[in-house]
C-alpha cells in the first residue's frame, strides 16, 4: 500500500500534465518572430554561455514549447507552462557542436486550446571563447544614499553568483573602482568608501589596503585601470558633485570641478603624474594602450561649475607612457575631439589587440550614466577611424563597457530594460569592429529575475578565473592602511 | 467607618478574584494593556513599523531572510510587520507576542518548580518587551527569536530523560540558530540550567558534563564559525540579525531581554518552595505590587511623545487627512518640524494656509518644506509637499533616498508606492511597472497596484500637468523662485500659490507678498487673513502708515496693525512681547517680530 501511493501521485501527475498541454500536431503557423524576454532571437554566443532562459512576451499562454536544433546536428525540445528552462547538458552538447555555426530555435505556443508555431530564429554561436566570468557591483540605481551594495563575481558558464564583498559586513561603507588587469583576478582594484574606508590592491596574491590621498592629490584614487605589467594602475583624482535636474527626464548630474591623472607605482608605492595630467583642465578616465606604452584619458576645458556644466565635454586624447623610467612623454595627441561634434567623449577602453578602442559619448559632462543619450562609438585604433556601434546601442542609457581578455566580446551595462535599473549585455565584435547582437546576461528564470530585482549592475570587468578576496582579512587589514605617497611629476618623454 | 471597612473588604475580594484566577488574568490583562497603549498611545509607531519594511510573496525575499542566522524569525517578524497597516491588527500582534513570551515564561518556570504566585514574575520580562517594542526600531522578528527560543526549551525539557537528548539538543540548537539567530543562547542556558537541576536530583554527572561543554562550545563556537559563512560583523552573529533596525547599535536589548527571562525563573525557582506558603496570597499580592510598579517604571516614558506625535501626524499626511491633522493640532500645537510639516501641508490642501498660518507656532522654513534630512523618515514628509505642489522630481528623489536610507537595507510599500506614481507621472513606464508589479506581490498593496494607473487617477494626470519640465537645478537655496515658477506655470495650482506665499512669509520677506498675491488671487474671493497682514505691514513700512492702502484690506486688520505698531514703537522688546502675545499672537506681525 505504502508503495503504491507514490506510484499513483506520479501517474496522476503524468496524466494531468499531457492532459492539459494538447497534441502538437493540431497548430497554426505564424510569420511572425516571437517576442521573447529576454530577446535573444538573432544574438551571436559564446560556446561556453549558461543556458538561455526565456518567456514568451505575451503571457496568456497555457504552455510553450521550443525546439532547439543545430545547423550541425543535434536536437532537444523543452516544455514549459511559463518559461523555458534549457537543460544545462543538452544546451552545453548543442553549442558544443555547433560552435561557429547557429542553432535554430522553434517557439511553439499553446494559446486558446492552439498551437501556434512561430518562425523558427536563430542563435549564432562564437567559436571565440569568452572569459570565465564577470566581476560587478549591485547597487540601487540612487542619488547619494545607498543601502545594501556589494562587489559580485558571476560564472558565466553558470548562473552562479558569489559575493566577493558586501557592506553587510562593512556597514555604511560604498564600495566601487573594482578593476582587473586584463581579466586577471590576482591583479585587483576595488574601493571602499564610508566607515572602512580604503583603496584595496591586490597583486599576485598579495592583498593591501591603502589611503590613496596626499596632500598632493585632489581626492582618494578612483577610475583605476592597470597597466599590462601589473606594476603600475592608473587612477583620476576628482573634486565630484553632483545636483538634481528637475526636468522629468534627467535625475542626477555628476560633475567634476576639479580632476586630474596619477599612476601609482606599486613597487615604489608612490603617486606620479606628468604636466599634461594635471593641469586646470579636467583630465580623468585614464586607460593604458595594451602594450603599456600610451595612457588614454578624456579632458575637458575647465569651466565655471556647476552653472555651465552642459558646457564641459570632455576629448580623448593619449600620453606615452615608458614603464622602464616610470615616466611620462611630453607630447599629448588628440585621438577624438568630441565637444567640436558637440559630444563628450568617456570610459575609454581599448581592445586588448591594441586594434579598437570602445567610448561612450553623451551631450555633455563627465557621467554618462546619468544621460539618456549616451552611446558607444569605437575607434580603430589602426586607422583613427570612429562610429558609434550602432548594432548595440539603443535609445536608453548605453554606457559602462569592458573587453574580454581576447578583445571579441565586450560587456556593457544599458538601461534599455525598463529605462533605470541597469542590465549587462554582451557584445561580439569581430577583427573588423563587426558586432553582434547583444545578449541579456542569462539568470535561471529571467521573467522574474530581472523584474524583481531592486539592484542595478554596474562596473562589468571581465575575469579569466575565480576572484579569491578574504572579505575578513580586507576588514582586518582596512583598519592598518599604508599611506600612498606623492611621487611628484615625471614628465621625461619625449619617448 | 463602614466605608473603609467596606473597600478594605471590597479589596481583598478583589485579590481573592485575581489569585483565584490569575491563570486567566494575567495573560488577559496583560494583552488588554498591551493592544490597548499600542492602539490609542502608540499607533504612529505601529505605522512606522509597516511603513518601513515590504513583506513580498516572493521566493528572493524568502530566501534573502532565511539564508542566515535568526532568519525565519526574521521573516516571521516580517510577515507579521505586514499587518501593521491597520493599527488595530499590529497593536493586536504585538500583544499576542508578549502574552505567548510570558506564557512560556510561566510554562518554564512551573518546569522548574516555581510555586503558583511567582510564577507572577513572568510578567517583567514581557513587561520589558513591551517596553523595548515602543522603541519604533525594535523589530517584532526580535520577539519572535525570543519565543521560538523559549518554545524550544518547553519541548526539549519536556524529553530531557527521553533517549538521544543530548545530541538532539545539540543538532536543535544549531538549527535554532539559523532559526532564531543569537536566541539560542538563551536556549541552551535554560538547557544547562535544567541539567544542573536535574542533576541535584539524579546526579547525572556525565550527562551534566557533555551538555555543559557542549553548550558552551556551540555558545561560543557556532556564530564564529558562521561569520565563515555570513558576511556580517561578528557581534551581530553574536547577537542577531535584523532584530535592530539598526545594524550596529542597540544590541545590549537583546543581552537584557534573555538576561531577564533567565533571572525570572532561574533564582525565583530557587527561592520558590515546593508547596504552597501560608501566606501565598500575601505572596501573590507583593509580587503582583512589585511586577506592577516596574511595569509603570519602564513603561512610563517608553514612548517619545515628539517622535509619536511626529509619526502619527505623518501617518495622517500620507493618508491625505487633512481635517483630522487640522483638528489634531487645534487640540495640541503640533511640537516637531515635521509635525508642523504635515499641518501646514494640510493647511495647504484645504485651502486654509492663507487664514490660518499663523494659528499656529512657526519655526521659519523648516517647518514648511524642511531641508533634506539624509534619514529614512523626514525625507518621506517633505516628499509629501513636493509631491502634492507638483514637484515630481523632487519627491521621487527624497522618496528613493528615504527608502535607501533605511538602516536595516529594507524597502518600504509606502515608498514603492510613491515611486510608482512618480513614475508614471513623469511618463517612466518601464520602472513604474517595475514597482507594480513588486507591489502585486505584497498582500495589502496588491489592489491598488493592479488600479494604478492615470486613467484611474486623474489628479495624477493634473500632477503632471503642475510640472517644471523646463532644464533647470533643484535646490534649496533657490526654492523660492522654484515655488515661483510653479505658480506662475499653472494658474491652477493653488497648492503651489499658497506655498509660496507661505514661505515668502515665513522668510520674512514681506516685501515681496503683495507681488506674489497677485499671482493667486483669482483663488479667492476675499483676501486670506495672513495675506492681508503682511500687504498691511508692506504698506505701512513704504508709506509710513495706513491711511491709504493699495490693497482693499479689513478695516480689523488696518486697526489691528495700528494697535500692534502703536505698542512697539512706546515699549520696549521685551514688554511689546508680552503685551502683544494675547491679542495678536496668531498674527503674522507678531512672527515677525517675536518668533524664529
Amino acid at each position: 500500500m505504502k508503495r503504491i501511493f507514490p506510484v499513483s501521485i506520479i501517474l496522476i501527475s503524468l496524466l494531468h500534465f499531457t492532459g492539459c498541454i494538447p497534441n502538437t500536431s493540431t497548430q497554426i503557423q505564424s510569420t511572425a518572430i516571437p517576442e521573447i524576454f529576454p530577446d535573444y532571437t538573432y544574438v551571436t554566443v559564446p560556446s561556453t554561455i549558461a543556458p538561455l532562459n526565456f518567456t514568451p512576451q505575451d503571457t496568456s499562454y497555457q504552455a510553450v514549447i521550443a525546439e532547439f536544433s543545430g545547423t550541425r546536428g543535434n536536437w532537444f525540445r523543452v516544455k514549459g507552462r511559463k518559461n523555458i528552462t534549457i537543460p544545462k547538458n543538452k544546451w552545453t552538447e548543442l553549442l558544443k557542436a555547433n560552435k561557429g555555426d547557429s542553432i535554430s530555435v522553434t517557439l511553439k505556443i499553446l494559446k486558446e486550446d492552439k498551437w501556434i508555431q512561430h518562425t523558427p530564429f536563430p542563435i549564432y554561436i562564437s567559436e571565440h571563447p569568452i572569459d570565465h566570468g564577470l566581476v560587478y557591483r549591485l547597487i540601487a540605481p540612487g542619488y547619494e544614499l545607498y543601502s545594501r551594495m556589494g562587489i559580485y563575481q558571476r560564472d558565466l558558464q553558470s548562473y552562479k553568483q558569489k559575493t566577493i564583498l558586501v557592506n553587510t559586513l562593512f556597514p555604511e561603507t560604498c564600495m566601487n573602482c573594482h578593476s582587473v588587469n586584463r581579466g586577471d583576478p590576482d591583479f585587483f582594484n576595488l574601493h571602499l568608501r564610508g566607515s572602512a574606508s580604503g583603496t584595496i590592491i591586490l597583486k599576485d596574491g598579495n592583498l593591501d589596503v591603502y589611503d590613496t590621498k596626499t596632500p598632493e592629490t585632489l581626492s582618494n584614487c578612483v577610475y583605476p585601470y592597470w597597466h599590462p605589467s601589473g606594476r603600475f594602475i592608473a587612477y583620476s583624482v576628482n573634486t565630484t558633485r553632483q545636483m538634481f535636474p528637475m526636468d522629468p527626464g534627467q535625475r542626477i548630474e555628476v560633475y567634476d570641478t576639479a580632476s586630474d591623472i596619477v599612476v601609482y607605482d606599486t613597487e615604489q608605492n608612490h603617486l606620479i603624474s606628468s604636466k599634461h595630467l594635471t593641469t586646470e583642465h579636467f583630465e580623468t578616465f585614464p586607460a593604458f594602450s595594451p602594450d603599456g606604452k600610451d595612457l588614454y584619458f578624456c579632458v575637458a576645458d575647465n569651466k565655471d561649475m556647476p552653472q555651465d556644466y552642459k558646457e564641459v565635454r570632455y576629448a580623448l586624447c593619449r600620453l606615452s607612457f615608458d614603464s622602464e623610467t616610470a615616466s611620462f612623454g611630453t607630447k599629448v595627441d588628440t585621438l577624438l575631439y568630441a565637444p567640436g561634434i558637440h559630444k563628450s567623449v568617456t570610459f575609454p577602453r581599448p581592445s586588448y589587440d591594441g586594434n579598437f578602442l570602445v567610448f561612450t559619448l553623451a551631450d555633455y559632462g563627465t557621467f554618462p550614466i546619468w544621460h539618456k543619450e549616451a552611446d558607444m562609438g569605437i575607434m580603430d585604433l589602426r586607422t583613427g577611424e570612429w562610429q558609434l556601434l550602432e548594432g548595440i546601442n539603443s535609445p536608453h542609457v548605453d554606457s559602462y563597457h569592458s573587453w574580454s581578455s581576447n578583445s571579441r566580446w565586450i560587456v556593457f551595462s544599458s538601461r534599455r530594460g525598463d529605462g533605470l535599473y541597469t542590465r549587462l549585455y554582451f557584445a561580439f565584435i569581430d577583427e573588423n569592429g563587426n558586432t553582434g547582437k547583444p545578449f541579456l546576461l542569462p539568470q535561471k528564470d529571467p521573467a522574474r529575475y530581472y523584474p524583481e530585482t531592486l539592484y542595478s549592475f554596474n562596473i562589468p570587468e571581465f575575469i579569466t578565473s575565480p576572484v579569491d578576496l578574504d572579505m575578513r582579512k580586507i576588514a582586518k587589514k582596512a583598519a592598518r592602511k599604508t599611506n600612498m605617497q606623492w611621487g611628484g611629476l615625471k614628465d621625461n618623454g619625449p619617448f | 467607618m463602614n466605608r473603609a471597612v467596606r473597600t478594605g473588604r471590597s479589596f481583598f475580594l478583589f485579590m481573592e478574584f485575581l489569585y483565584k484566577y490569575s491563570k486567566f488574568l494575567t495573560p488577559l490583562f496583560l494583552g488588554t494593556g498591551v493592544f490597548l497603549f499600542f492602539y490609542f498611545y502608540a499607533p504612529g509607531l505601529i505605522f512606522f513599523r509597516e511603513q518601513n519594511y515590504l513583506f513580498l510573496y516572493t521566493k528572493e525575499f524568502f530566501l534573502d531572510h532565511v539564508t542566515h542566522p535568526g532568519g525565519v524569525a526574521s521573516y516571521t517578524g516580517a510577515f507579521l510587520t505586514q499587518f501593521y497597516a491597520f493599527t488595530w491588527a499590529g497593536a493586536l500582534i504585538q500583544a499576542a507576542l508578549i502574552v505567548l513570551v510570558q506564557q512560556s515564561i510561566s510554562r518554564l518556570m512551573k518546569q522548574a518548580g516555581v510555586n503558583y504566585p511567582y510564577q507572577i514574575l513572568s510578567l517583567l520580562p514581557a513587561l520589558l518587551l513591551w517596553r523595548f517594542s515602543c522603541d519604533q526600531n525594535y523589530m517584532t522578528g526580535s520577539i519572535v527569536a525570543i519565543l521560538i527560543s523559549l518554545l524550544c526549551v518547553l519541548v526539549m525539557v519536556e524529553k530531557r530523560n527521553k533517549k538521544g537528548y543530548v545530541l538532539r539538543t545539540f543538532f536543535l540548537a544549531i538549527v535554532l540558530y539559523m532559526f532564531a539567530g543569537a536566541s539560542f543562547i538563551l536556549f541552551l542556558a535554560f538547557i544547562i540550567y535544567f541539567e544542573v537541576r536535574n542533576k541535584e536530583k539524579s546526579r547525572k554527572s556525565f550527562k551534566l558534563l557533555i551538555i555543559l561543554t557542549g553548550g558552551l562550545l556551540l555558545a561560543i563556537c557556532l556564530p564564529l564559525a558562521s561569520s565563515f559563512l555570513f558576511p556580517y560583523p561578528l557581534q551581530q552573529l553574536y547577537l542577531g540579525i535584523d532584530f535592530y533596525r539598526y545594524p550596529n547599535e542597540n544590541f545590549y536589548f537583546q543581552y537584557i531581554a534573555w538576561a531577564v527571562i533567565l533571572l525570572a525563573v532561574i533564582p525565583t525557582a530557587r527561592l520558590a518552595v515546593k508547596n504552597k506558603l501560608p501566606g501565598h496570597r500575601v505572596v501573590y499580592i507583593s509580587i503582583l505590587g512589585f511586577t506592577l510598579l516596574c511595569g509603570f517604571l519602564l513603561l512610563r516614558k517608553a514612548v517619545n511623545p515628539a517622535m509619536e506625535e511626529a509619526l502619527e501626524y505623518d501617518q495622517m499626511a500620507w493618508n491625505q487627512q487633512w481635517e483630522t491633522i487640522i483638528r489634531k493640532a487645534g487640540k495640541k500645537q503640533p511640537s516637531t518640524s515635521m509635525s508642523m510639516t504635515c499641518l501646514n501641508l494640510a493647511l495647504v490642501k484645504t485651502g486654509k494656509s492663507g487664514d490660518m498660518l499663523f494659528n499656529y507656532f512657526q519655526n521659519g522654513t523648516e517647518g514648511l518644506i524642511p531641508e533634506f534630512g539624509g534619514d529614512f523618515t523626514s525625507p518621506l514628509t517633505t516628499a509629501e509637499v513636493f509631491f502634492h505642489m507638483g514637484l515630481i522630481n523632487e519627491a521621487q528623489h527624497y522618496v528613493f533616498e528615504a527608502m535607501e536610507a533605511i538602516p536595516n537595507h529594507r524597502k518600504s510599500a509606502r515608498c514603492l508606492k510613491r515611486l510608482a506614481q512618480t513614475n508614471l507621472i513623469n511618463e517612466q513606464y518601464g520602472v513604474a511597472k517595475k514597482y507594480l508589479d513588486l507591489l502585486h506581490k505584497t498582500l495589502l498593496y496588491r489592489n491598488w497596484s493592479h488600479n494604478a494607473s492615470l486613467e484611474n487617477h486623474p489628479e495624477w494626470s493634473i500632477l503632471q500637468t503642475y510640472r517644471l519640465t523646463e532644464e533647470r537645478i533643484f535646490g534649496s537655496t533657490n526654492m523660492l523662485n522654484i515655488l515661483k515658477d510653479l505658480t506662475e506655470k499653472n494658474a491652477d495650482n493653488k497648492t503651489a500659490f499658497q506655498y509660496l506665499m507661505a514661505y515668502t512669509l515665513l522668510n520674512k520677506e514681506w516685501d515681496k507678498a503683495t507681488e506674489f498675491y497677485e499671482l493667486g488671487k483669482h483663488h479667492y474671493s476675499r483676501m486670506p487673513w495672513a495675506y492681508q497682514q503682511a500687504m498691511a505691514f508692506e504698506w505701512y513700512q513704504k508709506s509710513g502708515n495706513l491711511n491709504q492702502t493699495q490693497q482693499e484690506l479689513d478695516q480689523e486688520i488696518i486697526q489691528g496693525l495700528t494697535e500692534f505698531m502703536k505698542t512697539m514703537s512706546l515699549s520696549s522688546e521685551k514688554q511689546a512681547r508680552a503685551i502683544l502675545e494675547k491679542p495678536f499672537g496668531h498674527t503674522y506681525w507678531y512672527y515677525l517680530y517675536f518668533i524664529f
